[in-house]
């Protein structure tokens, strides 16, 4: 593809550095204390960016399959770290289920975009692959965190609610749908309303760089359509897999929910393989798990 | 139908009821006295199975209260906390969500059932078509209790069912449950009317521990 984007030069591109002198007089005539913060932040994404531009140009020019998987497997790793920390619910319990929940979506997701919608030859092309992937994680991510916030917190402060529907009868994923129901709303509603303005208040970042970068405005759309797509039903299943399997680590059998400190001590070994398989049958067989363990409430 | 045998209950580690003794027969209706945080909510969460006692014994409908029996017990129970919140919509659909569970699915009541019992409530029938958000926290106690008493299960456990009612509706509420010769009630109450008509008066300030 003939690439005929105007050049910038670094020259050029340390001067649009200039623009921040202006933020910066009146964050420091107001006192806000930002100054530092903002030239620091500014600093930290020049540094990433640079460092991106030069793996992904290496990683581009390479074109391995192997390195490109390898690549995606960082993304997830990276996407699963920044979940469980600014979740507060870290530890190895919630690394396993968090990353799987992610790369399942992914699989998923990259084998109807990639390989049924645009029939790539070569399924793995770096130039799709990595900036599709990439893009669906940081979304399901984003999701994700506000998912497991909403559902741990509104369960520490509606505690009881949760005894109210096993007392009356519930088994613990029945008693948890309202949880997970809370936790779906609020992830869900700021995307949904982006969704619908989007094209009127926001032009996508990926659109806008495509055009940029000499597509078709009509193509470019198609490729944004596609991504919304993905990207909507990837942080769904993202989201649904964490926290129908994250419960286990949650509340311990005889009831009780264990605080964020309890939870990130729980190691893979302490993590009761009964109770994970129990979680996988029934997400897989569709069905609520019956109760076959006694002390479980 | 229950049954405490000096029964000692701590609250997160902290020593709260010591020596608690009494028996509550199938029909009787027995009601917790005390001031606030002098253990009521903690003795219903402890016939749930919520909490294990530190020392005594407990027999619901002739079961023994230990670890692994908890999820029996709850088959007889129904129980309702004093404040409720749920994201649901629809008032209908918070009175109806405990029918959803697999172990309730039979108990699914009609029209005609829910209808009565909303009226035996003071509640009027429109109110199931209201969004939860716009029903007040006392209404939304008495959907709950609705949901409760439509489950006909042999133990009820009520935590202050009443405190947000006026006096009318209280005593209306309460002289109905009393008609029901075949309910055990355990309430946790501060209104006299629950006191006066009850069977039992169970005193929790005997037992707490200073």
């Amino acid at each position: 593809m003939l690439l005929n984007t105007y050049h910038i030069s670094w020259l050029s591109l340390s001067l649009a550095y200039i623009l921040l002198a202006f933020p910066l007089y009146i964050f420091w005539k107001y006192k806000t204390g930002l100054v530092k913060e903002t030239l620091i932040s500014f600093a930290r994404m020049t540094l990433q960016l640079a460092l991106v531009g030069l793996y992904l140009g290496l990683i581009f020019n390479l074109n391995n399959v192997w390195i490109n998987i390898g690549w995606v497997f960082i993304m997830i790793g990276v996407a699963t770290i920044t979940t469980t920390q600014r979740s507060g619910l870290k530890g190895r319990a919630f690394f396993v289920p968090v990353s799987l929940a992610l790369l399942v979506s992914i699989v998923l997701i990259d084998t109807f975009f990639l390989g049924a919608i645009l029939q790539l030859e070569n399924f793995f092309e770096a130039r799709y692959f990595i900036p599709i992937t990439g893009m669906i994680i940081g979304n399901c991510m984003e999701r994700n965190i506000i998912a497991l916030n909403t559902f741990y917190d509104t369960l520490t402060k509606e505690y009881e609610v949760y005894q109210y529907y096993i007392a009356n009868g519930a088994s613990r994923q029945e008693a948890l749908r309202p949880f997970i129901s809370e936790a779906i709303q609020k992830s869900f509603n700021p995307l949904i309303a982006n969704t619908a303005v989007i094209g009127l208040i926001a032009l996508p970042g990926m659109m806008t760089g495509q055009i940029l970068g000499g597509s078709a405005p009509g193509l470019a759309i198609k490729y944004q359509i596609l991504l919304m797509l993905g990207i909507f039903t990837a942080s769904l299943s993202t989201v649904y897999i964490t926290l129908r399997s994250v419960t286990p680590h949650l509340i311990s059998a005889s009831g009780i929910l264990l605080s964020k400190q309890q939870v990130s001590n729980k190691t893979v070994k302490q993590l009761s393989v009964y109770e994970l398989h129990q979680e996988l049958v029934s997400l897989s067989v569709g069905k609520q798990k019956v109760n076959t363990d006694p002390s479980f409430s | 139908m229950i049954v405490f045998n000096d029964v000692n209950i701590s609250h997160e580690n902290t020593p709260l009821l010591e020596g608690m003794s009494f028996r509550i027969k199938k029909g009787q209706k027995a009601v917790l006295k005390g001031r606030s945080g002098s253990g009521k909510s903690s003795i219903m969460k402890t016939i749930l199975g919520f909490h294990l006692p530190q020392k005594g014994e407990i027999f619901i409908k002739d079961i023994a209260l230990k670890a692994g029996n908890e999820k029996l017990i709850r088959e007889f129970t129904s129980w309702v906390p004093q404040d409720i919140w749920t994201p649901l919509e629809r008032v209908k659909d918070f009175l109806l969500y405990p029918f959803s569970f697999k172990i309730n699915h039979h108990l699914y009541p009609d029209t005609k059932a829910i209808g009565e019992m909303l009226d035996q409530l003071m509640l009027p029938v429109s109110l199931l078509e209201k969004p939860v958000k716009q029903i007040s926290g006392g209404e939304k106690q008495r959907i709950a209790l609705c949901s409760s008493l439509l489950l006909k299960k042999d133990i009820i456990l009520w935590d202050e069912p009443t405190s947000a009612l006026d006096d009318y509706t209280k005593e209306h509420i309460c002289s109905f449950i009393m008609q029901q010769p075949e309910l055990t009630l355990l309430v946790s109450s501060h209104d006299a009317y629950w006191i006066e008509a009850s069977d039992i008066i169970i005193k929790t300030e005997e037992y707490h521990v200073a």
